[in-house]
């Protein structure tokens, strides 16, 4: 990173304009601020989210919301069993044109836009599910040996139901991995609830206020870019993911003792770009600890596999994240067993 | 960084360190006063005397409180890696960090308020071990020399038995009982024991002792035995000498005694080692086997057998003397020197002379002590040389002293004086548990619990048929 760090007459225009988007989605879709802070970061990072949720919770209307206020093309894939790889991507139809020859035409599919919600990835067959590998990573597609690209900003928001797991194809581990969060949805509360009854006819959602113009949306990734991780925190996050792994001299009990398989590198990447976006909303030119704490959980929750014993044991990869979190320092700062620093 | 930040930072740094250094001096020096406590305590033990050397621990405290401060500041950590403490402590968001990239200074009034974060040392450990070091050296120094000792390795005493070993020994070889490279060797190995004797093993020690007084003594017996027999040839010898003299005296010729003086010759024959081992030179006719017929050499051979009776007699008498052999080899020594009834020899000489009368006869005539061969049973016992009482008084001789408690040793250490049980204490041995002690049982008796049914119903002599030891 060579470009100069950023200065307080620069971030604060970036920083206004995120905590817009963050007061729009709030204004609109209630009881959810913290869900869409991490949407919010997700997208910052260029990283695909998953949500995970029963059925009525608003993933949905928080697709299409987010699509509305950022000014950006929206669409919705339902997946079913019987979903094609050519239903997601795009296919070649036969068409003749205006002198009379035939030729195979592309037709994109709903691949080609700049959110993509996939509602519940689950249903598809992996064959399916596999056809947005290229998409999330590369972003774009290769179909008869031709690459196309899909339109920039490219975010993928898959949903999956909990409960339902009869019919369903759980999501293989290297497409997981290509999710930046997996984010939980949960019930609203009763306060909340009643607010959308009363002022909501039927639920629907109030028109956005104000929409982000062209051109705001990069200079808030340029602004992110530019956002400086230090070295020590670089440190941090590299040992908080070894310490996701059983044989790693750091890792906590927990972790030896319910961790098959511990967090990719794909992993550290992940919660260094959403650490750089957490600074970013919090109005920092720098990433700090706590910008890590903060992110390390979704980002890290659905890339550490469980052995059996989890299982019996009904331990969850949240509460192993939490562990990691509280067994590894900040710095590496080895005090002697009779000093300590007293938090203020 | 000139802002409040940077200087609070730079004073987190030195406390950090001032904590460090401090912790690790106080260590070093308590390890420092066990170390060289326990050196004192090892060389007063070993028997140094106190004196300058004792000194050189307080002189070691400076060096080691720079080794430790040195070797501290190596391993303090570094100041990137205190910003990073201090901007996790302070919740600088990373902003001070930042500064290894680029000037930060305008996002400074952003930071929260700049305060040291606090440190706390739990200092009572460090300075517990340290005190108790140095209160531990401090002992080691002001311990009395009386103490010390008693923890050394408890020498054993072995002066006076060594020392009347050495002179038994130096006797033996004086005496040409011992060779003088045996001698040397058995000096040599008492004065071994004398250096390694411990207080600890003392059984040892004195085993080696008595097997050595008991080799002494063997030898100092065989040697007495050997100067009894000797002393009997000498004492028959003198007496035949000492006859036939009395039988010159007489009246009698050279020609007429001829026959006893060839039984003397063949005596001193035999007697010729002893003779000259112990006496003098033999007259000129004895060696070359003559007999002794005129009344010079007969002379000169009662001087040479009293001058060999009386060394004989002075080695037995010096080795009782040592208590290497028992007073009654000494009491047999002094009744074979005493003289022979001469008289009664020369009168059988005489009247033996020229007459036919088988000797045996004539020795049951002579008037002796009495036996077989020494007269008549009712011969009178004649006495001479008798011991006058008057006036006699015993020896006074200087006894070596005795032990004292000085010279007491400890062989072993109880924890207390052994308890003396009660008569009427009950003991608990199992089916006779409530039985008196001294009831014959040698160790206690476990029922266990499947066994004890049987066992009641054994001893249970009031039902008819019930068993039982007894009727």
């Amino acid at each position: 990173m060579k470009d100069p760090l950023l200065q307080p007459a620069e971030l604060e225009p970036a920083v206004e304009l995120a905590n817009r988007v963050l007061a729009e989605l709030d204004r609109i879709l209630l009881g959810r601020s913290r869900l869409h802070r991490l949407v919010l970061i997700g997208l910052l990072s260029r990283g695909h989210i998953l949500l995970e949720g029963v059925p009525g919770l608003g993933k949905t209307a928080l697709v299409r919301t987010l699509g509305r206020v950022l000014r950006l093309e929206f669409r919705r894939v339902q997946f079913t069993p019987d979903l094609m790889p050519g239903d997601v991507l795009g296919t070649h139809i036969l068409q003749q044109t205006d002198s009379g020859r035939r030729e195979l035409v592309f037709q994109p599919g709903p691949v080609f836009t700049n959110i993509l919600l996939a509602d519940e990835i689950n249903r598809a067959s992996p064959k399916t599910q596999s056809a947005l590998l290229e998409t999330m990573q590369e972003n774009s597609v290769t179909l008869l040996g031709v690459t196309r690209s899909v339109p920039r900003p490219f975010f993928v928001l898959a949903t999956q139901n909990p409960i339902e797991m009869e019919g369903t194809y759980p999501l293989p581990e290297a497409q997981l991995d290509r999710f930046l969060f997996r984010v939980f949805f949960d019930l609203l509360e009763t306060d909340v609830l009643e607010q959308i009854l009363y002022e909501r006819r039927r639920g629907e959602l109030p028109e956005p206020s104000w929409q982000m113009t062209a051109g705001e949306l990069d200079r808030l990734f340029e602004v992110m870019d530019r956002i400086y991780l230090p070295r020590a925190v670089s440190r941090y996050i590299a040992r908080l993911v070894a310490a996701t792994h059983p044989g790693s001299p750091e890792a906590p009990e927990s972790v030896r003792r319910y961790v098959a398989h511990g967090a990719s590198p794909r992993a550290a990447i992940a919660i260094s770009e959403a650490a750089r976006a957490h600074a970013l909303l919090e109005g920092r030119p720098s990433v700090g600890f706590e910008d890590v704490r903060a992110v390390a959980e979704p980002a890290l929750n659905h890339r550490i596999i469980l052995n059996y014993q989890a299982r019996f044991d009904r331990v969850t990869t949240s509460s192993l994240v939490r562990s990691v979190l509280d067994a590894i320092q900040e710095t590496e700062l080895q005090l002697p067993r009779d000093v300590e620093l007293a938090r203020q | 960084m000139q802002s409040d930040h940077a200087r609070t930072l730079r004073a987190f740094h030195r406390r950090l360190a001032a904590v460090y250094l401090l912790r690790r001096v106080l260590f070093a020096l308590a390890l420092w006063a066990f170390v060289w406590g326990a050196a004192v305590l090892v060389l007063r033990m070993a028997g140094v005397p106190r004196g300058i050397w004792m000194a050189y621990g307080a002189a070691g405290c400076l060096p080691v409180m720079v080794g430790a401060a040195w070797w501290e500041w190596r391993r303090l950590p570094s100041f990137a890696l205190v910003r990073a403490a201090y901007d996790a402590l302070r919740r600088c968001g990373g902003i001070l960090m930042s500064e290894e990239r680029a000037d930060m200074r305008a996002w400074y009034d952003r930071l929260p308020e700049a305060r040291v974060p606090k440190l706390r040392w739990r200092w009572r450990r460090a300075a517990v071990a340290c005190l108790a070091g140095w209160v531990f050296l401090g002992l080691t120094y002001w311990i009395p020399d009386r103490l010390v000792r008693s923890l050394q390795d408890p020498r054993l005493e072995l002066g006076s038995w060594v020392a009347e070993l050495q002179a038994q020994t130096q006797a033996l070889a004086e005496e040409q009982i011992l060779d003088a490279e045996e001698a040397r060797q058995w000096q040599e190995e008492l004065e071994r024991l004398q250096r390694g004797a411990s207080g600890r093993e003392p059984a040892r020690a004195w085993e080696a002792l008595d097997h050595l007084q008991q080799a002494n003594r063997d030898r100092a017996r065989e040697a007495a035995e050997q100067a009894l027999r000797a002393l009997e040839e000498l004492r028959q010898a003198e007496a035949l000498a000492g006859a036939m003299q009395g039988a010159m005296e007489s009246g009698l010729s050279g020609e007429e005694l001829a026959s006893a003086g060839r039984d003397l010759s063949g005596l001193l024959q035999a007697l010729k080692s002893t003779l000259s081992e112990a006496g003098g030179p033999l007259p000129a006719g004895l060696e070359s086997g003559g007999s002794l017929t005129n009344r010079a050499d007969l002379e000169k051979l009662l001087a040479v057998l009293g001058q060999c009776k009386g060394g004989l007699s002075n080695r037995v008498a010096r080795l009782c003397e040592l208590r290497l052999v028992d007073s009654r080899y000494l009491s047999a020594c002094q009744g074979l020197c005493q003289s022979t009834n001469v008289a009664a020899l020369v009168d059988w000489l005489c009247r033996s002379c020229g007459t036919n009368q088988g000797q045996t006869d004539v020795l049951a005539e002579i008037p002796g002590r009495g036996g077989v061969n020494r007269g008549r049973g009712d011969a009178p016992m004649v006495w001479k040389e008798a011991t006058e009482e008057e006036g006699a008084r015993f020896q006074e001789r200087v006894l070596p002293p005795g032990a004292g408690p000085a010279d007491l040793q400890r062989v072993g250490l109880s924890w207390g004086a052994p308890e003396e049980a009660p008569a009427d204490l009950p003991v608990a041995h199992g089916a006779l548990s409530g039985a008196p002690a001294g009831s014959g049982v040698t160790r206690a008796q476990v029922v266990l619990p499947r066994h004890r049914e049987v066992v009641q119903r054994y001893f249970r002599r009031d039902v008819p048929g019930g068993g039982g030891p007894g009727p």
